[in-house]
């Protein structure tokens, strides 16, 4: 019998004690990491980290408890302890919670590509492209002072149990390589960045581009930021590359709309079934990888035992849905999609998104690039934040002037920001072109989640932080 | 009555502890090192207008760093099996048989004390659910005070935190801390207006003192959402914005850790390389590191990830830099000493921080810092990015406000900056008389810095 066989009969076992709504889940987290800076080993590691969270719905109150103990005893303590922290909690619990039913909750097993073919694949054969690709990236100019080079890959396994029936378990593999390169010019010190990272073996990881592709844009972007200028900040008509636009949809819409974000008073509470884009603007959140293979938050179950679906949350510019858990489901009277996701077992499961994007459209970038007089073509996203309020910021490090419909000069690193639903309403065009680009991302809400986000090319109007 | 699982006592960690690094030593010649530590916690989260949760979770992890002929490898494992533990140090072996030769991959040697730290209010440390239920409830009664609060998210905590760090060179350190820890997250709303959000937070390892503290974290986070109600943008220009004790935090204490850093200066990534004894600041700013200060509970360190004992270090002073951070790695590369500076958990190799950072106070009152502004912004939150590298940052500003002829007089929104934190540092013109303490670790005034460009949208 397997250690997972061993470990699912026990939940099994333990469930069938319980009386009343249970959700069990074990996780296994594997990782291997790997990296060098200028020549010395920064990082060697593997990391196990096993064990089950449970919680349990009593009077309608949450109970949570987690333990690494995973043998058959530790699993009844760990049960009694969540179910304590329930009924202590339940006296002062003012609304007593529902959660949705769901006919088709998940069974059986998910298992998504890559998991073994990277296994098999050597640390030696991974070390040695870090070493390589570190070795290329420190000689790419005369300018380039320092570089870093790291892989990280973290194989998971999930037993997913519900007491009303969920009983799944899934694998999956999602590898990351990134690159770092430190240019200086005198005082002068830039950075340049390339990262991938997906949900997939070794082949999909470097899908969108190759090594050598990376280290000499990576290169690239430091050594120009040594003489690029400074933006003269103020309102500008854009086109965002598809990076940028997965950091839009991601913290500029997506966290608005995560219902317990709704419900805490979030710009969108007020705005379901209205217009709030251009109708250009078809914005989704999904446990698939649609339109490209590999995106890195793709989950085919989420930590409440519900099979993942696309959640359209904009439709041609109007916002019809919200992203739930069983909880807020049942608030709201609708049918969650998948969004509850815990980082490890230690954590409870929130409403998180998986992989967010904005649909293609039609356009050419050429043509949308050459529809600006003056203006800013932006991409490198470099992390960003929201507001409830829909008030965003997020940074950008490889930006180039428009000037008469032309790629110009390049700019030091921005900051752009603005209302999202706002500048989405100035959308005027939207590529054919689509690319996951934020797969080495991850998000952070209390607890980390991975995830995905990316999308055609858009052009629109936004405040760029610059000089004055 | 609270309950601490298996692994609970400190002996236990121990002999966990030395099963890996006798297993180490058994199979090859090496230089072991174990970071073991031991969470118990009990949390209740309070989100939207009612509570959500109650979880009670416990978690020990051993963090196993070898080096067999100058090659390092690191596993973490959360087992307690010892068979597997044994099974985990020789995983540690074959990663180190991979890795490149370094002679620096030193650990620390015997130090000269070997003590068992301890900050544990024994009633703090086995608080019942309903004491952390009631100080949760008194979080949110006293955030809500003004009804146009909306609470996001409420969280407190009580934790117990052990950490060993024991090597075969002779390294023997223990601690233990209980503590209180909370956080509040939220914004105000009046009418159709949503102002940004905000968030305060803080801990104590006193039970008594847990009230007052909630009480004021409330009071600071009640005022500065209410106060952001009736936003509106400001005027584009370039010259003095105050920064708020917490805008200091996110951006000056951060590029100034960075460039201490011993292994950034090392590998080219610091511009302060060889800047000790040079003007890196204007002569009136100062900064201190106190990781020994147990009022800052959360930050705390009697020693670092590496078993070396910390210590008090002037940073910047009178604007000229004056240390160096290292731990064992870049210390044996700069053929020096670690300083105690190592940071890190048992869940990752020992890197390099700074510990309770302080910001010197100056001779100006928050009415000189006001009217010396004269007119524009007054920094609370940075909202953005910052280049700790290039020195460049841009960003929105959060929570902040416009003063007008010296006063206060509105909330901003759709507010950026931009500029050099290496030049922030050298554009000081004032420093506040009085000290204020962020989330519980960083101490510092207002500063009054110029030539910051400020565009409003």
């Amino acid at each position: 019998m397997s250690q997972t066989a061993i470990i699912r009969t026990r939940i099994r076992q333990a469930l069938s004690r319980s009386t009343h709504w249970t959700e069990m889940r074990y996780h296994k987290k594997a990782s291997h990491t790997l990296g060098i800076l200028k020549g010395e080993v920064s990082e060697m590691s593997s990391k196990h980290y096993e064990g089950i969270g449970l919680r349990c719905l009593i009077d309608g109150t949450w109970g949570f408890a987690s333990t690494g103990d995973i043998s058959e005893l530790g699993i009844v303590k760990a049960l009694a302890q969540a179910e304590n922290m329930a009924r202590e909690l339940s006296s002062r619990k003012k609304k007593k919670i529902q959660i949705a039913e769901i006919k088709n909750l998940a069974k059986g097993d998910f298992l998504l590509a890559g998991f073994d073919e990277l296994q098999k694949l050597s640390w030696e054969e991974k070390f040695l492209l870090v070493k390589q690709t570190e070795e290329k990236l420190r000689k790419s100019s005369k300018q380039v002072e320092s570089a870093s080079c790291g892989y990280n890959e973290v194989f998971e396994e999930k037993i997913i149990m519900t007491t009303d029936g969920a009983d799944s378990y899934m694998r999956w593999v999602r590898p990351e390589f990134r690159l770092t390169v430190f240019a200086a010019d005198g005082a002068k010190r830039t950075t340049g960045r390339e990262t991938t990272g997906v949900t997939g073996a070794w082949d999909c990881l470097f899908r969108n581009s190759k090594v050598d592709q990376m280290i000499e844009d990576a290169g690239k972007s430091a050594v120009e930021q040594l003489k690029a200028e400074a933006p003269t900040g103020g309102k500008a008509k854009v086109i965002l590359s598809p990076g940028m636009v997965g950091i839009l949809c991601h913290e500029a819409i997506g966290h608005t709309v995560e219902a317990d974000f709704v419900l805490a008073g979030s710009i969108a509470a007020q705005k379901l079934n209205q217009s709030v884009a251009s109708e250009l603007v078809t914005l989704a959140d999904s446990g698939t990888s649609e339109f490209a293979v590999g995106a890195g938050g793709t989950l085919p179950v989420d930590d409440e035992g519900v099979i993942t679906k696309r959640v359209d949350i904009i439709k041609n510019g109007k916002l019809i849905n919200y992203l739930h858990n069983r909880e807020t489901a049942s608030h709201f009277g609708v049918e969650p999609g998948g969004n509850a996701r815990a980082w490890e077992f230690s954590d409870e499961p929130l409403i998180r998104m998986r992989n967010t994007f904005i649909q293609p459209g039609n356009d050419k970038v050429d043509e949308m690039i050459a529809g600006i007089k003056e203006g800013y073509y932006i991409d490198g996203p470099e992390g960003g934040q929201a507001d409830a309020t829909g008030e965003f910021m997020f940074g950008a490090s490889k930006v180039r002037k428009i000037r008469d419909g032309k790629l110009a000069e390049p700019v030091q690193k921005i900051t752009v920001a603005g209302q999202a639903f706002e500048v989405l309403r100035t959308v005027d065009a939207v590529s054919s072109d689509f690319k996951w680009d934020l797969g080495a991302g991850h998000c952070g809400k209390g607890q980390p989640a991975k995830v995905d986000a990316g999308g055609p090319y858009l052009r629109c109007e936004l405040l760029v932080g610059g000089q004055q | 009555m609270r309950t601490i699982g298996r692994g609970a006592t400190m002996s236990n960690l121990s002999r966990l502890s030395q099963i890996l690094i006798d297993e180490s030593k058994r199979l090859e010649p090496c230089v072991a090192e174990v970071c073991a530590d031991e969470v118990s916690e009990i949390k209740v989260v309070y989100e939207n207008t009612d509570f959500s949760v109650a979880s009670n979770s416990h978690a020990t992890i051993f963090g196993l760093r070898t080096v067999v002929n100058n090659r390092m490898g690191f596993i973490t494992t959360n087992s307690l099996d010892e068979a597997e533990l044994k099974d985990k140090a020789r995983e540690a072996q074959m990663v180190a048989r991979l890795s490149p030769e370094s002679q620096f991959h030193l650990m620390a040697e015997k130090q000269k004390t070997a003590a068992f730290y301890s900050i544990y209010d024994d009633k703090l440390a086995l608080a019942q659910p309903k004491d952390i239920f009631r100080w949760a409830q008194l979080l949110v009664d006293e955030s809500r005070k003004d009804s146009s609060v909306t609470l996001d998210r409420v969280e407190v905590s009580v934790t117990v935190n052990k950490r060993l760090i024991q090597n075969s060179n002779g390294v023997f350190q223990e601690v233990r801390l209980a503590s209180c820890n909370w956080f509040v997250m939220g914004m105000a709303k009046k009418g159709d207006e949503v102002t940004s959000f905000d968030y305060e937070g803080n801990s104590s390892g006193t039970y008594p003192e847990i009230e007052s503290k909630i009480k004021d974290t409330a009071r600071e986070f009640r005022e500065s959402v209410v106060e952001s109600l009736g936003a509106r943008g400001a005027k584009s220009y370039k010259g003095p914005v105050l920064f708020h004790p917490s805008a200091v935090g996110s951006l000056l204490a951060g590029v100034i850790g960075f460039n201490v850093n011993g292994r950034a200066q090392q590998d080219g990534m610091s511009k302060w390389k060889d800047q000790l004894g040079k003007q890196v600041a204007h002569k009136e700013f100062s900064l201190l590191e106190s990781p020994l200060d147990e009022t800052r509970v959360s930050d705390w360190s009697p020693f670092d990830r590496e078993g070396v004992l910390t210590e008090t270090h002037e940073i910047v002073k009178n604007g000229t830099l004056q240390f160096t951070a290292h731990n064992c790695f870049s210390a044996a590369r700069g053929k020096t000493k670690p300083t105690g500076n190592a940071v890190g958990s048992s869940r990752s190799l020992p890197s390099i921080g700074l510990h309770g950072l302080t910001v010197a106070t100056g001779k100006s009152t928050l009415n000189d810092l006001n009217s010396a502004l004269k007119t524009g912004l007054v920094l609370k939150r940075f909202s953005g990015n910052s280049d700790p590298v290039s020195g460049q940052f841009s960003g929105v500003a959060k929570n902040s406000w416009w003063v007008e002829n010296g006063e206060r007089s509105y909330p901003l929104k759709e507010v950026m900056l931009a500029g050099n934190m290496f030049e922030l540092l050298n554009n000081i013109k004032l420093i506040g008389s009085e000290s204020f303490r962020q989330m519980g670790s960083f101490d510092s005034p207002y500063i009054l810095i110029d030539n910051v460009s400020v565009t409003s949208g």
